[in-house]
């Protein structure tokens, strides 16, 4: 073991009002005993009461502190166990403040490694354990439902009953066969099951939006030249940033900023104006925009409504575009509109608009805010979302529903069907909280009038 | 051989069992095939293996329970399979692992033919008298007292006692003692288990009307018939002829060697009507399910027909069976019409359903509310927790069925024999059949309404298809005397028959491309197979394919049941402490001091225990090995 690799993890974490435990094995365990406690030399495997100083100097909560020597703890390490008050508020703050004391956060499984490596337990024993604790530990399931709050605990909790309904739905079918059960058709069956793994696609994909979000959301301004889109851009980042004229391909080199809009770090692109140039510099600058139309979340398309439809721009960025979101701005409506066909890609948001109006970036900013709460529909200042390991489950989860509708549309065995099911809620269950087969005849009974 | 009855201390029988139901029947059976020398005890010796609700045995998840009976060497499968007069495969459109055989039964030669074989076994003794009280020692249970003021002693107990305790049974406001029309409650008891600290609860359940044949109007009915080729319950592959039937060839009065001819009869169905679902609104106030006078918690899968009409509606009616009860009898039972308004009311409700207008009820529908001891305070050996030596099986766990309680039996009969014998424990495992999940669920998780199997239980349920009942207890066979030598050896030889021709499908090309098992799998029928496999008995051959068809699934259920065992083999100690374990939450730490689990895996099933408590007793667990 590294010298300093002192772990901590939180052993048990009860309701709000019982009793926690986090516990500390590694060879910082008697110091921190002293700069948290004021305890010295503390009595091997003594319960002392004492308040938790952090390192700030603030009382935390009265803790019952126990020291293990060395060769004498779970894990043949110096170990101390702090025994708080059950609230997961304190359990957060003691974590955070022994983390800052140099300890670090324990793998799942990671007290076993270390008992087996010392000599505490024998190898199957120690796999067995590790098995159980990575496969289903309560712990990180408590953290995080306690973590993920709101709208996506929510959604999680929704996906697990629904499965539990379908399960509910072939049970009743295979144990109660003489109880009318009506079973329902392939269709009926797809209905149910299409929008749970949408929800939960859903979830994975924001696994991927956890590190957009935090880097901030790409947003280009994308454009033939001369239509308004630097105008449009100092409108949006409320200064003059970018050069503005009458000339067309003005801007050479694209410009950035960062800004804010509805809760979300964006990060606003202007570019070059796209057109066939000789001009070397020129074309540099148009190879940046469409490179930056692929790195961006969100395109804004500027046109100029004064005159007609750019076929030979749109030709030449349709590619680009095809997986994006779109949000097409007609510009410089104060002018004759002479832009009339509508060759715009599926499902983008139109806003017609002039830069010449002074409250036009009121209504834009709107509509991205609309388009970023549709796109993302989570709450981008919720410190947490689905972890890597959380997704993982997702993604499989998925998977079994998938080879649900597969073996559905083969009409094999309802019990098949079931097994998939089954497998199915076990990975939501890693992350929610285990269900077991009462939960699903809870449903069983409320839905279906059994009793032959 | 004694035919007398011993009441001497010093020379205790092995095996007293309280009671002569399903359980108690199976439990002296399988004691005495243990050898054990075994004194079975019934208040009354004519309602000895009684059906006391339903004349059918098996159904779904029962039925595969009742072949896996058969396998141990059990009775209730030959006893049902002769006095069925109607046999129906369940689900038999559906996957092998969910069809389940059903019969309905004569009532009367079941009872009977059951009292036959306990009457025949030589190390059984039958007597007829109501227990009253056990005899307990330093903590262990050595005796029964009666009501005849007669003691009984005994190495083990079984008590088998069903719904007798503190039996409350109610027709509408009318309630009277008893735990089935017309029967004794057993009083001492209770207070017994009180005195030592054995916890009792209440659960009530109900019992439709009987009817009069020939009041009924069949015509208006619509008829169900009994498959033309029966499933039944029995190996009769592995058994010769001398085990298949030794109550009719050594009885005096039962000649039922014809007893496949028993003749089949026919159950109608018919429905409840708008009129019914009124008749049961306007009176709901009568009844004591509804007024509150029931307070025990009854079965959500057996609802009474107010529940039924109040919680799903009246729609298109709720269908309602008739099935006979026997052959001998114009008794008509109404499955499906469990009530406990009162009588006038239930004739109104009787004759509101097409095809009963004239019917005449002649006995009336009850509920009946009972006392049972919790099953978590027992061990996975069906021994108590609290006093040693005594077992407990059936209904008094708070189970359901005659299939269950018969199925408890089996094990009970089993380890108090081995008790008695000074011999360990057998343990009925999950992964071995429903007998195991039975068992387990019990002890492990206890259980809040009237327990029944279902096949959801099971979560290896695709291994547990009837057929292959046999084939799971090889492993319990080869260390119980359950069954005879020749049987033991036919099962044997029947399982090398399967796996080499699993292997053989499995591998041999029919042409360049294709094994056997490819055009099974691909729903080819057995017709495409090597000639000789025409030759193997029928359920061999049913359970061949299976293995092949759904091999990937099988697999991967063997796989599963690999991992649970790995746990399942870290054994807690008898005496282990589960008080002031550091880091184990107090509410489990609570759980498992009552429950007492046996393994890692039995701890991990109880429900509100966390996988980091079991990482902590595992760690603890493992530190007490070593140390
Ligand atoms: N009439 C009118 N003129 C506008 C409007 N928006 C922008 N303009 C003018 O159009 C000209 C071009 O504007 P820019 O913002 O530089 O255009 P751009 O799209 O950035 O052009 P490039 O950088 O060359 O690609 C300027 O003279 C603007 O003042 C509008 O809504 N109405
Ligand atoms: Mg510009």
């Amino acid at each position: 073991m590294t010298e300093g690799d002192t772990i901590v993890s939180l052993a048990t974490i009860a309701g709000e009002s019982a009793l926690g435990i986090v516990r500390v094995s590694g060879n910082l365990s008697k110091s921190l005993c002293n700069d948290i406690f004021n305890i010295v030399s503390p009595t091997p495997r003594k319960a002392i009461l004492k308040n938790y100083l952090s390192i700030k100097g603030k009382i935390v909560d009265q803790v019952l502190v126990i020291y293990f020597e060395n060769g004498k703890s779970y894990t043949g390490e110096e170990t101390l166990e702090l025994t708080f008050h059950g609230n997961p508020l304190i359990a957060n703050q003691i974590l955070d403040d022994l983390i800052k004391r140099k300890c670090r956060l324990a793998e799942p499984g990671e007290y076993t490694k270390r008992a087996f490596l010392n000599g505490k337990i024998d190898l199957s024993q120690a796999e067995a354990v590790a098995e159980l604790i990575s496969a289903n530990s309560e712990i990180e399931i408590e953290i995080a439902n306690h973590q993920l709050r709101g709208s996506l605990s929510k959604r999680l909790h929704i996906i697990q009953s629904g499965i539990i309904n379908l399960q509910a739905q072939f049970e009743a079918s295979i144990d109660f066969p003489e109880d009318e059960i009506k079973e329902k058709d392939v269709g009926e069956i797809l209905a149910v099951v299409e929008p749970l793994k949408t929800s939960m696609t859903q979830l994975i994909n924001s696994t991927n939006i956890k590190s957009t979000l935090s880097q901030g959301i790409k947003i280009s301004l994308i454009g033939p030249p001369n239509v308004g889109k630097s105008t449009l851009f100092n409108k949006l980042v409320h200064e003059n940033r970018a050069l503005v004229s009458k000339d067309s391909g003005t801007t050479r080199d694209y410009l950035s900023k960062e800004l804010n809009i509805g809760g979300y770090k964006i990060e606003l692109f202007d570019t070059a104006g796209i057109r066939k140039t000789i001009s070397e510099v020129e074309q540099l600058g148009i190879q940046n925009s469409i490179q930056l139309i692929n790195d961006s979340a969100i395109v804004l398309l500027v046109f100029d409504s004064s005159l007609p439809y750019p076929s030979e721009f749109y030709n030449s960025i349709q590619n680009e575009i095809k997986s994006k979101t779109i949000i097409v701005v007609e510009n410089k409506i104060d002018l004759n509109r002479k832009l009339s066909s509508h060759d715009y890609p599926l499902n983008s948001k139109i806003i017609t608009t002039s830069m010449n109006n002074d409250d036009c970036s009121i209504n834009i900013i709107s509509v991205i805010e609309k388009v970023l709460n549709e796109k993302f529909k989570i709450n981008p200042t919720s410190d947490i979302l689905v972890s890597k390991r959380q997704s993982n489950h997702l993604v499989k989860a998925l998977s079994h529903l998938d080879e649900v509708i597969s073996l559905i549309s083969s009409s094999i065995n309802e019990e098949i069907i079931l097994q998939e099911l089954k497998l199915s809620i076990e990975c939501i269950n890693h992350i929610v909280g285990r269900t077991d087969n009462e939960d699903m005849l809870d449903q069983l009974f409320k839905n279906f009038c059994i009793g032959k | 051989m004694n035919f007398g009855l011993k009441t001497d201390e010093l020379n205790p029988y092995d095996v007293i069992v309280c009671g002569a139901g399903h359980a108690g029947c199976e439990a002296a059976l399988a004691a005495s095939r243990c050898g054990a020398e075994v004194l079975i005890l019934t208040g009354n010796l004519d309602t000895v293996a009684q059906m006391s609700c339903n004349p059918a045995i098996g159904g779904q998840a029962k039925g595969q329970i009742v072949r896996e009976i058969d396998a141990l060497g059990g009775e209730m499968a030959l006893n049902t399979d002769l006095s069925a007069i109607q046999f129906k495969l369940l689900n038999s459109s559906k996957g092998p692992a969910v069809q389940a055989p059903r019969a309905q039964c004569d009532k009367k030669a079941y009872q009977l033919r059951m009292k036959h074989v306990l009457e025949l076994n030589e190390n059984i003794t039958t007597f007829q008298s109501i227990v009253d009280g056990l005899i307990i020692e330093k903590g262990k249970c050595i005796g029964v007292k009666t009501t005849l003021g007669i003691n009984f002693y005994g190495k083990a107990i079984v008590v088998t006692t069903g719904t007798f305790l503190r039996a409350l049974m109610h027709v509408g406001k009318e309630k009277a003692e008893g735990g089935r029309l017309g029967d004794h409650v057993a009083k001492g008891l209770s207070a017994d288990f009180a005195k030592y600290g054995i916890e009792l609860n209440r659960f009530k359940t109900g019992t439709p009307p009987r009817l009069l044949g020939r009041s009924i109007n069949f015509e208006k009915t619509e008829i169900q018939y009994g498959d033309k080729e029966p499933t039944k319950f029995s190996f009769y592959d592995t058994r010769n002829k001398e085990e298949m039937f030794h109550v009719e060839q050594k009885g005096r009065w039962f000649h039922m060697e014809q007893a496949e001819q028993l003749p089949a009869v026919q159950c109608y169905t018919t429905r409840t009507t708008s009129q019914t679902a009124e008749i049961i609104k306007n009176n709901l106030h009568l009844s004591p399910l509804y007024k509150g006078d029931i307070s025990g918690t009854g079965p959500r899968y057996c609802p009474s027909v107010e529940d039924k009409i109040v919680r799903f509606g009246e729609k298109e009616g709720h269908r309602i069976y008739l099935e006979p009860e026997g052959i001998n009898t114009d008794e008509w039972y109404v499955n499906g019409l469990s009530t406990s308004l009162p009588f006038d009311v239930q004739n109104h409700v009787v004759q509101s359903i097409p095809g009963l207008e004239k019917a005449v009820i002649i006995r009336p529908a009850y509920a009946v509310e009972y006392d049972y001891a919790n099953p978590t305070q027992l061990a996975r050996s069906l021994e108590s927790l609290k006093i040693e030596s005594l077992f407990f099986a059936g209904q008094i766990n708070g189970t359901s069925g005659y299939e269950e309680a018969a199925a408890q039996g089996l094990v009970a009969g089993i380890n108090s024999a081995r008790k008695a014998l000074n011999e360990n424990p057998v343990i009925f495992g999950r992964d071995e059949g429903y007998i195991g999940v039975l068992i387990d669920d019990l002890v492990t998780k206890g259980t809040t309404e009237p327990y029944r199997m279902f096949t959801s239980r099971a979560e290896y349920r695709l291994l547990f298809n009837h057929t292959s009942s046999e084939l799971r207890y090889i492993p319990k066979l080869q260390i119980l005397n359950l069954v005879s030598q020749n049987r033991k050896q036919a099962i044997l030889s029947k399982s090398l028959v399967v796996n080499d021709w699993v292997k053989r499908i499995r591998t041999e090309k029919v042409h360049a491309n294709d094994t056997y098992a490819d055009l099974i799998k691909r729903g080819e029928d057995e017709t495409k197979l090597p000639e000789d496999f025409r030759k193997l008995h029928k359920e061999t051959r049913s359970e061949i394919l299976y293995r092949v068809k759904y091999e990937g699934y099988l697999l991967r259920e063997l796989k599963n049941i690999e991992r649970m065992k790995d746990s399942e083999r870290i054994k807690i100690p008898k005496n282990f402490s589960f008080k002031d374990i550091p880091g184990l939450r107090i509410e489990s730490a609570e759980k498992l001091s009552v429950i007492k689990p046996e393994t890692l895996a039995q701890a991990n099933r109880i429900s509100g225990v966390n996988p980091s408590d079991i990482s902590v007793l595992m760690i603890l667990l493992a530190k007490s090995n070593t140390n």
